[in-house]
């Protein structure tokens, strides 16, 4: 065998890897090769001058928070310029998309075809005529304001229905209570007027016997 | 509490059982990253990413006894990419090399311990030296030097993150750490009694 036959063997005994069988053969050759036994005592020199490089601490403060406990800062952060960028594209397509069918006339005539698209209206396309004037826009400012007034006026009007409503609603409850008032009063007073005939009465009679009494008494004595 | 008692209660909505994996897990893999990309704030960088890919992806890791290796995988193609997209800058290799001589000429103040009074200033610039010394050696054998030296990874947990044959690996370690042998020796890093010193 040769040198670079043993150069595998070599690192296995640096870091100790190496089986019992192999590890006979390579003392063995190293016995009558001084380069390889060289080699093997620099190496380890050389892993052991690379452990002088300490370790180094990341000081990172990584932490993961779940999905859900994120802020809406934290969500705005995530979402990028690209990801609107995207979003924005996407929304106008389909804008546009929403706005070419909704305005696709398919017609058909003379055993044909035909297909028109486009992204406003087909039938109401502005010709020359229907452009607005300024008369025009002062006709339908007039119009509106005459329309407003209206508007203003009915609504004072069933305003004041709807106030004369109430009062005649509240005018009548408060004549019902009147009524239910005087009655509680009068029966008051009937049973106040009776109780004092009664006591009336009694008094007389009672007054009529000791009357009665005396003249007795009177007519007794001598 | 292991890692797979960990990821169970991630994946039942515990998201604390992940930030205890990232507490867990940041150190040695910043480390890992730093030493491949050789610059820190890229590093927190890839590192961050590093973990947010595992958030993500981790409900699909079927074996949890495997999620050291995955982790260090999903940083290793991470670095990867990172290292890529570097090398087109035409910024990392090239003034490294140049540096090269630079370093000769500083071989003096790096071989003679006695010469400096403060330690930790020296321990600091070897560092320094060993992060330049690992950035001219080819990515492939950087990184099972990295995974060997300074996460003590068996052969075979680095055949199962690198997905490469074990031989390749033992022949990847000896070429890179034979090219490292011979920038320290350029440098005047091999010294007995400097690494006494470190």
């Amino acid at each position: 065998m040769k040198c670079e036959d043993y150069q595998n063997l070599i690192i296995e005994e640096l870091y100790d890897e190496i089986s019992p069988d192999d590890r006979l053969k390579l003392m063995t050759h190293m016995r009558t090769c001084p380069e390889c036994a060289t080699k093997l005592k620099t190496l380890r020199t050389t892993s052991q001058t690379l452990h002088s490089w300490p370790d180094a601490d990341p000081s990172l403060n990584l932490t993961f928070v779940p999905e859900n406990r994120l802020t809406i800062r934290d969500r705005l952060k995530r979402f990028g310029f690209r990801q609107f960028a995207y979003g924005f594209a996407g929304a106008c397509a389909a804008i546009l998309l929403i706005l070419a069918i909704g305005n696709t006339r398919i017609t058909y005539s003379d055993g044909r075809f035909e297909f028109q698209a486009s992204l406003r209206p087909t039938g109401t396309a502005l010709q020359p005529e229907n452009y607005l004037t300024k008369a025009d826009l002062e006709q339908f400012k007039l119009e509106n304001y005459a329309a407003i007034s209206q508007i203003i006026i009915e609504n004072n009007e069933s305003e004041r229905v709807r106030q004369a409503l109430m009062m005649s609603d509240l005018y009548k409850d408060f004549e019902s209570k009147r009524q239910s008032d005087l009655q509680v009063v009068s029966q008051a007073l009937r049973q106040v007027n009776y109780g004092s005939e009664q006591r009336f009465n009694q008094t007389d009679r009672a007054l009529n016997a000791l009357i009665q009494y005396v003249n007795y008494q009177s007519a007794i004595k001598p | 509490m292991t890692d797979e008692i960990l990821i169970d209660k991630f994946l039942k909505g515990h998201t604390e059982a992940f930030n205890t994996l990232v507490w867990r897990w940041e150190k040695p893999l910043y480390n890992f990253i730093l030493r491949y990309l050789g610059d820190s704030e890229q590093a927190k960088d890839v590192l961050q990413n590093t973990f947010i890919r595992a958030y993500k992806s981790l409900p699909r890791l079927k074996d949890h006894s495997r999620f050291s290796t995955w982790l260090y995988q999903i940083a290793h193609n991470q670095c990867h990419d990172c290292w890529k997209a570097r090398r087109h800058d035409n910024l990392n290799m090239a003034d490294l090399e140049n540096d090269e001589d630079e370093n000769q000429s500083e071989r003096k103040t790096i071989v003679d311990p006695d010469s400096g009074p403060d330690k930790s200033a020296l321990n600091s610039e070897i560092a320094e030296y060993l992060r330049r010394a690992l950035l001219m050696i080819p990515e492939e054998q950087r990184v099972v030097i990295i995974m060997k030296e300074y996460h003590g990874l068996k052969f075979i947990e680095i055949e199962a993150i690198l997905q490469i044959p074990l031989n390749t690996i033992k022949s990847r370690l000896y070429y890179g750490l034979s090219a490292m042998q011979k920038i320290f020796r350029q440098w005047g890093l091999d010294r007995e009694d400097l690494r006494y010193e470190m």
